[in-house]
């Protein structure tokens, strides 16, 4: 009798907020790099054409998104390693072409990006799959939306960034209506600041709105704004700092809820 | 009922989120530093009543048996802080626990013997009240 479990399919997180500025790519760089430092097998998917996320990781893709969404390359042969367990699938400026050619799609354009990368589902060679997605609501966010099973919203400490978040609840909900299966599952406040009134009051919104989806703040850090220059996240940059210490407890809430 | 249909905030939902921004947490992958083994207690010479369970450290400083009294001295009101050595502390809790009686009680009976024995001399009983 065979007692081989049946592996675990990878939990897909996209971190997806359409204001900009508010830590979309430094949270996805931190936690995938922060998984892979527990041990767990992770990839990184830039759907951004700024392609920033390679740079924060200090990787040189040669291969990117773009050739497995337009070329048809499949998807393990266009990856990176950025660190031990930790592949990227890197974005850039070529994502652009790839939203055209999406859209111009006569059907099926939602599950585009769910379809080429099955591959790597059947290779169970992951146990997270976190997207980082662009400031905008385009083809490509909506693709990560119907492929992914958790959002994680990082939401600033402005008021803008509050009223961004209800337009993109909104959409969400329109998603959900075609793929049940996504469901906002972290609101993750960023740049908290202690000492600055306007934090605590849009923190004890969140919290009056969201109540335990909202996570541990990410408080404003220095450190944070500096180490993707370097190539370097910040584990490896600033170890000791406070935005390594919030990075490690929203990495520790994502692994035990996992 | 909820106000204008908002749900409310649990008051310890806020404290909790702040209140672990302030704990220590090992990087990833890390772990967290091991609790260092507890040193042995210091030996305290500690009583217990067998009657009432009641426990007593008969180590205790004194500080606690610091009094201050007010007595108006002729026209004046003086105030005068006291304090008990630590034998006499000492003393004073195992006889309490002997005659179970409280500690307080056990100085005022002390105080009413000595002034009983010596008042006399030093301060004839009376004299003052008169």
């Amino acid at each position: 009798m065979s007692t081989n479990p049946q592996p675990k399919p990878p939990r897909r997180i996209v971190i997806s907020n359409s204001k900009g500025g508010v830590g979309k790519t430094t949270t996805a760089v931190n936690l995938g790099a922060g998984l892979a430092m527990r041990g767990d097998r992770v990839l990184l998917i830039d759907l951004d054409t700024q392609g920033h996320v390679a740079r924060a990781l200090g990787a040189k893709p040669t291969s990117s998104l773009y050739e497995v969404l337009d070329h048809n390359l499949p998807p393990q042969q266009a990856l990176t390693v950025a660190r031990p367990r930790l592949d990227l699938l890197a974005g850039g400026r070529l994502l652009a072409r790839t939203k055209k050619t999406i859209a111009s799609l006569p059907y099926g354009a939602e599950h585009v990006l769910s379809e080429k990368l099955a591959p790597l589902d059947d290779l169970h060679r992951y146990d997270y799959v976190i997207l980082d997605t662009a400031p905008s609501w385009d083809v490509l966010n909506v693709n990560a939306l119907f492929y992914a099973h958790d959002v994680l919203l990082p939401i600033s400490m402005e008021a803008l960034a509050v009223y961004g978040m209800a337009d993109f609840l909104e959409s969400i909900q329109g998603v959900r209506r075609y793929n049940p299966a996504v469901h906002l599952r972290y609101v993750l406040p960023t740049f908290f600041d202690q000492r600055v009134r306007k934090s605590g009051e849009i923190l004890q919104q969140l919290l009056d709105h969201f109540q335990r989806l909202v996570l541990s703040p990410i408080r404003y850090n220095v450190a944070l704004s500096e180490c993707p220059a370097h190539g370097k996240t910040i584990f490896e940059y600033a170890p000791r700092s406070r935005g390594s210490k919030d990075y490690a407890r929203l990495v520790e809430r994502i692994a035990h809820d996992g | 009922m909820t106000d204008k249909g908002k749900s409310r905030t649990p008051p310890d939902l806020m404290s909790e989120l702040l209140g672990s921004l302030q704990e220590d947490v090992p990087l990833p992958g890390q772990r967290p530093p091991e609790p260092k083994p507890q040193e042995p207690a210091e030996a305290t010479e500690q009583h217990t009543d067998e009657s009432t369970s009641r426990l007593v450290d008969l180590s205790a400083r004194p500080q606690n048996l610091k009094t201050e009294t007010r007595k108006r001295d002729g026209t004046e009101l003086t105030r005068k802080t006291h304090y008990l050595t630590p034998a006499q502390v000492r003393l004073l809790k195992e006889y309490a626990f002997m005659t179970d009686q409280g500690e307080s009680e056990v100085v005022r009976q002390a105080l009413d013997e000595f002034f009983a024995r010596h008042g006399q001399e030093a301060w004839p009983v009376g004299q003052a009240s008169s």
